[in-house]
């Protein structure tokens, strides 16, 4: 009988956030191991209702947008769509042109960081790369697209700069790489490719922050108000040259936002896309020589859901989104089934196995967020303990989501999904596309997919249909400013005396991980629940009232663990999902010693 | 190349500041006094001052509270000639690399886990501040930390020569969107050592 072992990765890391998993695993008789049962925790409690209630809904978007370091744009304009439904309050065609700019500038800038920052490691073997031919890498970089930095002289200089940084002790963050682990297939100067564009996408993401100064006034936190945008537009002129923040929205500031999502696009169609086709190809191909085909393992669970985003009329018309709405269920793209955000047996989170109760109900029920509760109940072992209960009891301060009872998988993969179910035209021909030239076959399914190298190929398509997207919104924006109008801001329902005396809203949007919402009451003029349900909730939550596992738990499932000690394969595929479970502690501690006891947090 | 990540080595306490020395520095920046530099150009070295942390966690949030300190207290005309900028970083991870490498100066001011008393403050100046960073190299895996943060910008060749941290011990981490009072009362002491050291490196 093969003996087992529990493999705990705590923290996992790469990630924004605390995550822990826990594996159980089966020996086999070469010395590897297999996942049967993988558990997904997080030590971080939610709790931001705790500081909503009794608040001028007014002023929500300004709290919600502390909730996760990272997402402060969606969380912000979330949290403003939620009071805007309660209210009845529809925002100016400007004002949602300009929300899907930036939501979609964060999507540019989230997705590419992910990608080389916190994902691309776990393929890219850094002291692989040093050893590259650069004459060969230029070759390589030019079968691959158009970029101009294809010379042999360029890859010299990205050489020589990795080999002085490593040679100098200093790996930073590099420090905690499995350098030559057996799961790195990748050639030396396919390495040094992926490197180059690693160090290059820092200066390209700091070049188009500027987009959410010019719009949002401010960066980091730009500013959104209920009812629309702040940022007052002038159609006359400007000319000053200048980004001025405090003063209109003028033509010199139009033109620089139009300039900036030329530099994204450029970027995305030049160096992310085909860098994410080279390597799915890589790793698919990995099987040919004896090793794991990426694109077969990985899958969640085959349900996907999405509330939709990027209207290019209004957000209360899910017809005109570019990520449709919706849910798919057991990988059938013939059907898109509809959802009802407002139904509360419809939408539903458990805590099970989460360490709280419910005071209303049962702790095996399930409760819609608008009748949600945040009651703390702490089962687990003291501090200090190497493995967590995963069976009967609780096991995550992560609450589990479910949609008519289902595990939902939420983000890029849902929405290049959900598009190509729809019939959007463009975003199937470049699914197809890219499944011709990594050697996938487009079959009804799109069964490839389903895995850890589809999402991260999802990741990079939606990357460039939404740049693409940006394009359209900001000549809609235009149009309006030309035709007369220059309206941001609906103020007919901003004086609380209009307001009914209770109303409930949802908000949502699609953030760069996926389905986010943000459910409000309001009764007398003040905020008496607010509930979120973020993305990673969907994808990192524990098992549910009925055993049903979590996405992250559900895709862990059968996983081949090379060496024990070094489980790469786990983070390869944790980290396709682009878990972010919320940085809002942080504090610094010079022993290296975790100094706090509970890490009161949120996740997106 | 600058010197970062010196990793398990114990903390020189040279590299710490005597703080009542340096608040004395400060007494001429603070609102209504005179000047100090001789020209009314503002200085062509930008200094910025970045607080970090969450401000919805009471004493987390420290570096952004000190943020709003610095907008209300200093005046304009002296920010303007110094060529300073106060940024409240949040907690956004990565995206602060691009304003930290655009810096000629930086200065962060963060809660930290400095085993003192609540409000206690430590500067932390150049290595000195990699250094501190890299001690707790086992608990910034955790996260995208300051020093992943400081890492890429050293790989980019751009990490200020002059930078510091100032780090002031917590007393409190629940919810909260004021900082404790005994971490309230270390703010303007903190904000004076950082334009006092913000001013020492321009002369």
């Amino acid at each position: 009988m093969a003996a087992s072992r529990t493999l705990v990765i705590d923290p996992v890391t790469r990630i924004e956030g605390h995550l822990r998993i826990q594996a159980n695993t089966t020996a086999n008789a070469d010395g590897t191991y297999t996942i049967s049962r993988a558990s997904s925790s997080s030590t971080m409690v939610r709790g931001i209702e705790l500081i909503m209630k009794g608040r001028d809904p007014r002023e929500a978007w300004a709290f919600a947008q502390r909730i996760c370091g990272v997402c402060t744009v969606v969380h912000g304009v979330t949290s403003a769509r939620a009071v805007e439904n309660a209210l009845g309050i529809t925002v100016p065609s400007n004002a949602e042109m300009i929300r899907n700019l930036m939501i979609a500038s964060q999507y540019m800038h989230d997705h590419v960081m992910h990608f080389y920052l916190l994902h691309m490691l776990d393929w890219v073997d850094v002291t692989s790369a040093i050893k590259a031919d650069p004459a060969k890498a230029a070759t390589l970089q030019a079968s691959m697209s158009t970029y101009a930095n294809n010379t042999a002289s360029y890859f010299t200089g990205v050489k020589s700069k990795l080999t002085t940084f490593i040679n100098s002790g200093q790996l930073g963050i590099f420090a905690k790489g499995y350098w030559g682990h057996s799961a790195y297939k990748l050639s030396p100067e396919q390495n040094l490719v992926l490197m180059a564009h690693y160090l290059e996408c820092l200066s390209w993401s700091r070049s188009i922050v500027k987009l959410h100064t010019i719009f949002g006034g401010k960066d980091p936190h730009p500013s959104v108000v209920v009812g629309g945008m702040p940022c007052a537009i002038s159609s006359s002129g400007g000319g000053t040259g200048k980004i001025s923040t405090g003063t209109a929205v003028n033509s010199a500031s139009l033109k620089m936002v139009s300039d900036l999502i030329t530099t994204m696009r450029n970027f995305v169609d030049q160096v992310y896309l085909p860098d994410a086709i080279m390597m799915c190809k890589a790793y698919t191909d990995a099987a040919k020589s004896g090793g794991t085909d990426w694109s077969t393992i990985g899958e969640s669970v085959g349900n996907y859901l999405c509330y939709g985003e990027f209207p290019s009329t209004n957000i209360n018309d899910p017809a005109s989104f570019l990520i449709p709405r919706g849910v798919i269920i057991g990988r059938d793209l013939s059907k898109i089934y509809p959802i009802d955000v407002t139904n509360t047996s419809e939408f539903q989170e458990f805590v099970a196995h989460s360490w709280y109760d419910y005071k209303t109900a049962s702790k095996n029920a399930g409760l819609h967020p608008w009748s949600g509760e945040t009651t703390f109940n702490y089962t687990g072992p003291a501090p200090g303990y190497t493995t967590l209960p995963d069976n009967a009891e609780s096991y995550s301060w992560i609450k589990s989501p479910r949609w008519r009872g289902r595990a939902m998988e939420v983000g890029p993969l849902a929405h290049v999904l959900m598009m190509y179910a729809k019939g959007n035209t463009t975003a199937k021909t470049l699914v197809q596309q890219c499944f011709g030239k990594i050697g996938w076959t487009v079959d009804a399914n799109l069964t490839r997919f389903h895995s850890t190298l589809g999402r991260t190929l999802a990741r990079a398509i939606e990357t460039k249909l939404i740049g693409d997207g940006m394009v359209g919104w900001y000549n809609k924006l235009m149009s309006n400013i030309n035709g007369g109008d220059v309206s941001v801001f609906n103020n007919a329902k901003w004086a609380p005396t209009t307001w009914p005396a209770s109303a409930k809203g949802f908000g949502f949007t699609e953030a760069p991980r996926g389905a986010l919402g943000h459910w409000v009451v309001i009764d007398n003029q003040k905020i008496s629940n607010y509930q979120c349900v973020v993305a990673s909730q969907w994808n990192a939550g524990p098992r549910d009232a009925a055993g049903v596992a979590g996405p992250y738990e559900a895709g862990l499932q059968g996983h081949p663990i090379a060496n024990f000690d070094q489980p790469i394969e786990v983070l390869r595929t944790i980290h396709s999902f682009d878990p972010c479970i919320g940085c809002a502690v942080h504090l610094t501690d010079p022993d290296g010693q975790a100094s706090v006891t509970v890490d009161f947090n949120d996740f997106a | 190349m600058n010197g970062l990540t010196i990793i398990n080595k114990p903390l020189l306490c040279e590299w710490i500041f005597d703080i009542a020395f340096l608040a004395k520095l400060t007494t001429p920046l603070l609102k209504g006094l005179p000047v100090q530099p001789k020209s009314h150009m503002p200085s062509s070295i930008s200094t910025v001052i970045l607080g970090i942390g969450n401000p919805l966690l009471s004493d987390e949030g420290v570096g952004v509270h000190a943020i709003r300190w610095l907008d209300s207290n200093v005046d304009a005309n002296q920010k303007r000639l110094l060529n300073l900028d106060f940024v409240d970083g949040g907690t956004i991870g990565f995206a602060l690399s691009g304003l930290i490498g655009d810096a000629d100066q930086i200065i962060i001011i963060d809660a930290a886990e400095l085993h003192s008393e609540p409000g206690a403050i430590q500067v932390f100046t150049g290595e000195g501040m990699d250094h501190f960073l890299g001690q707790r190299q086992s608990l910034a895996v955790h996260e995208v930390s300051l020093l992943d943060v400081l890492s890429v910008v050293l790989l980019e060749d751009r990490l200020p020569s002059k930078r510091a941290i100032i780090g002031i011990q917590p007393a409190s981490l629940e919810w909260g969107e004021a900082p404790t009072e005994q971490v309230a009362k270390s703010i303007p002491e903190a904000c004076n050592a950082a334009l006092a050291l913000a001013k020492e490196w321009l002369q």
